[in-house]
């Protein structure tokens, strides 16, 4: 049986560190061989500055701010290319110190089917134990699940399930795998493996929501 | 002003704040939030609040410092791509007219096969990134605009960056170890 798509989808690369909001320009992009020409022509600022900086090109938002850096889009063709486009950027600011990633994914289904949407909410978190007797019409509003990750790059998995806002009777399925940089001796970050936890690990991100997601259906069935 | 403060994930999530919704209509509006959240005026302007972590990702070790950021709303959910399917592909040959291009499902699901693509498929920007060799992306799907969808086919390359000195030398290491593995000389 195929595996129905998602009804919305949003992938995010957000980097904490040290960060300089002011260079990130459409021009800079340019100047770096990030963007093409007319991909730089094309994009719009709408602010760059030492505290803050917000600019959209190829259908990207990109928000820098000193300790935070997110590049995010909620065209999903574009996954690759936002992936290629953060790690351009930090190949070209190599002694940026990174101390942590997250490579994120937001999916959200249309259920369009309230008794199921219940059954899925009163199954992941039951409410005859606790709740029931203490709320009234208890619901699941998030549920938040902490897993870890081993290998290469160790870190967490973190997973929340919760309705979505965007449908009447709609799941969100969001997951961030989040990496804490290892530091050197003095604390300094190892900041050049962010770009390999980035190569490596982006696909194996954008697949656990989904995988989520498709175990969730295919457990609880619709009653 | 009525307020909704709402929940986000750890400090390297970004699922907005205005994703979530509560499983019963009834429900008052409130979410605890140690990371996150927004204010939203009776206009629809919504100033999200970040509460800054200092570097550190767990919620219990925040430092609170709060930044406020004006998000207009109609920003939001302009575009949208819902993904039927992807593959991976290099291209093999081309010319004036074509190219092509081996494929690999992304999914792993469907078996590799060769395929041949006018030049006119891709956008004007991508044409100049079109050679033999290239690495690039084809995704199947629906765009998303508003209420409409439409059938979308999207290729476009692949930019990494070249290969530095010290990748390459990782490679020529990983590949001797694989060698004295191996035992072949």
């Amino acid at each position: 049986m195929a595996l129905r798509a998602p009804d919305a989808e949003q992938v995010s690369i957000v980097l904490v560190g040290s960060l300089n909001p002011g260079i990130f320009h459409p021009e800079w992009f340019r100047r770096q061989g990030i963007l093409l020409p007319q991909e730089a022509e094309e994009a719009k600022t709408k602010i760059v500055s030492p505290e803050v900086t917000e600019i959209r090109f190829l259908d990207m938002k990109l928000d820098v701010f000193p300790d935070r850096l997110v590049l995010e889009t909620t065209d999903v063709s574009r996954a690759e290319k936002l992936q290629d486009v953060l790690i351009n950027v930090l190949a070209k600011l190599p002694h940026t110190p990174v101390t942590a990633c997250g490579l994120n994914n937001a999916i959200q289904f249309d259920l369009n089917d309230e008794a199921y949407w219940h059954t899925i909410g009163h199954t992941l978190a039951p409410k005859e134990l606790i709740w029931d007797d203490l709320l009234e019409k208890p619901g699941m509003a998030l549920l938040m699940i902490k897993g870890v990750r081993t290998g290469d790059f160790p870190g967490e998995v973190n997973v929340n399930v919760a309705p979505a806002k965007k449908f009447s009777h709609g799941l969100l399925v969001s997951s961030n795998f989040h990496y804490t940089v290892p530091a050197k001796e003095g604390d300094t970050p190892q900041s050049e493996r962010v770009s390999r936890y980035v190569q490596e690990m982006w696909k194996p991100a954008l697949e656990k929501a989904r995988a989520v997601a498709y175990r969730i259906f295919d457990t609880i069935k619709k009653p | 002003m009525p307020t909704s403060p709402c929940i986000t994930a750890p400090s390297t999530a970004t699922v907005s704040a205005k994703d979530w919704r509560k499983s019963f209509g009834d429900h008052p509006e409130i979410h605890r939030s140690g990371v996150d959240f927004y204010l939203q005026t009776a206009d629809g302007q919504i100033t999200i609040v970040e509460v800054k972590t200092g570097g550190a990702t767990q919620s219990i070790e925040r430092r609170q410092s709060r930044v406020p950021r004006v998000v207009p709303t109609e920003q939001a959910d302009q575009l949208g791509f819902i993904l039927l399917q992807k593959w991976e592909g290099v291209v093999i040959e081309c010319d004036d007219e074509s190219f092509t291009a081996h494929l690999l499902d992304s999914g792993g699901k469907l078996p590799p096969h060769d395929a041949t693509f006018s030049r006119s498929e891709l956008p004007a920007n991508e044409q100049l990134l079109l050679e033999a060799g290239a690495p690039f992306v084809w995704t199947l799907g629906y765009r998303q605009i508003g209420s409409t969808r439409e059938r979308a086919s999207v290729i476009y390359f692949r930019r990494l960056p070249a290969w530095t000195q010290k990748e390459i030398g990782r490679a020529e290491e990983n590949g001797r170890h694989l060698l004295d593995t191996l035992g072949w000389r």
